[in-house]
């Protein structure tokens, strides 16, 4: 099950607590794993830019990657975290996870990845 | 002598020669001037900060008229001590003495390679064009900020024929009721309103503002309008989406920063104990005492529209410099635009909730980091925004 998958299958259990738990957990593994790939990830964006030559790009993907870092660092606490954290705090917190990470997803489609296969595309020219 | 300022009560702002000013803190200027300059890689960062100051200065000079002292101005505004002597029709060199931009700059990130006063060379080229008419442009050739004794100005006749007028006040449109949980307090807003009015908040003997631990400017609230957003114009131009996207974030921090310090520093002043803690009987006051000492700041209308204790702030801005100035100045836009309103939503839930600003924390850069990015902080974004056509700008600030 994929990650837009998951959180929604996980708004759909909001009101049965156990479930509710139960689903996070599922896709916990999932989520973890994802988010470190992307940590990784941006570093070597920035490495990519400036092997390209585009200083420009290399700027911009340094601002994502401190940005998604702080990010990144949230969303892993709250799922690291699932089997300590109250069930209402639980619930609360979860909208606003599951708010950030569609925001960070949009903007990576819209935004970052466009930028990447930019500098990606002047590196296959040469 | 002093320049009068209006205060205009009704919306929340105040103006010189009609033009909004606002107060915002060394922390907030040198930060966004620093995300600009930063961006040397897209955008022309030193002609977008200078021509800006140029524009709303001579908008503000040309409506006080020929007579006005523009070093007593600059001297007011928190700004430094401007020297105008020596300047004739012909040009010449104005200096600076105490730079509120070359000492901050200094104090937040320590000796500069370049010149950073681009808000005072335009300051300086529109006082040329006020005194002596014709076009005028300006180089810092010294500063405080890269080890001079003083920041000085060259002055050459030359330069772009016409400026840009600025917007003065802004598109200002009629406010909807406040809502009820806007008082839902014993935090008397009004009476903090009238004694921040009292506040002695012109420049000293040197030209600063120096209060609530920070240095302070009753700024030019269309130039930091300006700036921003042909920031965001340019590097959209330059970059595309991507570019967009990271200007966003980029002021949306710097509205975080000016929180942290410029609302921390209130919230940990002698005046906040002697006048708003002991009106705080529960810690959802100190959001409320909060956002009535903003509504002395000249940014609009803050109130709180829904407050969750520890979880989640809803808050609504009537008449944003920010909105006004965007709608006047670039039109109706697609996406929300007031960065500074964000990052004040999320920096004031941050402070009271995450970092316990009652408990009066150092408020260090460290400190920053570990408010904003560690553990359970705040997250917020503009749910609607006047410069989209919305009847008021909405903040949702949630807890991670």
């Amino acid at each position: 099950m994929g990650i837009e998958a998951g959180l929604r299958a996980a708004e759909g259990l909001a009101a049965d607590s156990k479930r509710f738990s139960a689903q996070l957990l599922a896709m916990r593994p999932a989520v973890l794993a994802h988010f470190k790939a992307k940590d990784d990830l941006y570093p070597a964006l920035a490495a990519q830019a400036v092997t390209a030559n585009d200083s420009g790009a290399a700027q911009l993907t340094r601002i994502f990657e401190t940005n998604m870092k702080v990010q990144s660092a949230a969303v892993r606490r709250f799922f690291e975290t699932l089997e300590v954290t109250a069930p209402a705090l639980l619930a609360s917190s979860f909208k606003t996870v599951a708010s950030v990470i569609r925001a960070r997803f949009e903007t990576e489609s819209r935004a970052v990845f466009p930028l990447v296969e930019r500098t990606a595309k002047v590196l296959e020219g040469r | 002598m002093s320049i009068p300022v209006s205060i205009h009560a009704d919306r929340a702002l105040a103006s010189i020669g009609g033009e909004p000013h606002v107060f915002h803190c060394h922390h907030y200027n040198c930060f966004l001037q620093k995300s600009i300059v930063e961006q040397a890689a897209l955008v022309k960062h030193e002609s977008l900060l200078s021509d800006a100051a140029a524009e709303v200065v001579f908008t503000e000079l040309s409506a006080l008229g020929p007579n006005v002292d523009v070093s007593a101005l600059f001297q007011q505004l928190g700004f430094g001590l401007l020297d105008i002597a020596s300047l004739t029709a012909s040009g010449g060199l104005a200096t600076v003495r105490a730079s509120h931009y070359a000492l901050g700059w200094k104090s937040k990130y320590g000796a500069s390679d370049a010149p950073v006063c681009f808000f005072n060379s335009g300051f300086v080229e529109a006082v040329a064009r006020h005194h002596f008419g014709g076009a005028y442009t300006v180089r810092e050739i010294a500063c405080v900020a890269c080890g001079a004794s003083e920041c000085r100005y060259e002055v050459k006749p030359g330069g772009r024929e016409v400026l840009q007028p600025s917007v003065g006040l802004g598109t200002l449109t009629q406010w909807p009721p406040r809502t009820p949980f806007a008082t839902k307090t014993s935090v008397n807003e009004a009476a903090i309103i009238e004694a921040c009015g009292g506040l002695p908040l012109a420049g000293n003997h040197e030209g600063r503002v120096d209060v609530f631990g920070v240095s302070l400017t009753r700024h030019f609230a269309n130039y930091y309008n300006l700036i921003s957003y042909r920031f965001d114009q340019q590097m959209a131009a330059s970059a595309g989406e991507a570019a967009l996207e990271a200007t966003r974030m980029l002021l949306t921090e710097a509205g975080q920063v000016c929180a942290f310090h410029t609302f921390g520093g209130i919230m940990e002043s002698a005046e906040w104990d002697a006048l708003i803690k002991p009106q705080c009987k529960t810690t959802e006051d100190w959001v409320y005492g909060m956002v009535s000492v903003v509504n002395a700041l000249g940014w609009g209308r803050w109130s709180v529209a829904a407050l969750e204790p520890g979880q989640r702030l809803e808050l609504v801005i009537d008449g944003s410099y920010e909105s006004n100035g965007y709608l006047a100045a670039f039109g109706r836009s697609k996406t929300p635009r007031c960065y500074l309103g964000t990052g004040g939503a999320s920096g004031l839930m941050n402070l009271i909730y995450q970092a316990n600003i009652q408990n009066r924390p150092a408020l260090t850069p460290a400190f920053y980091e570990h408010t904003f990015n560690d553990g359970r902080f705040f997250v917020a974004r503009e749910i609607e925004c006047r410069s989209m056509g919305a009847e008021q700008c909405r903040f949702v600030a949630e807890r991670l």
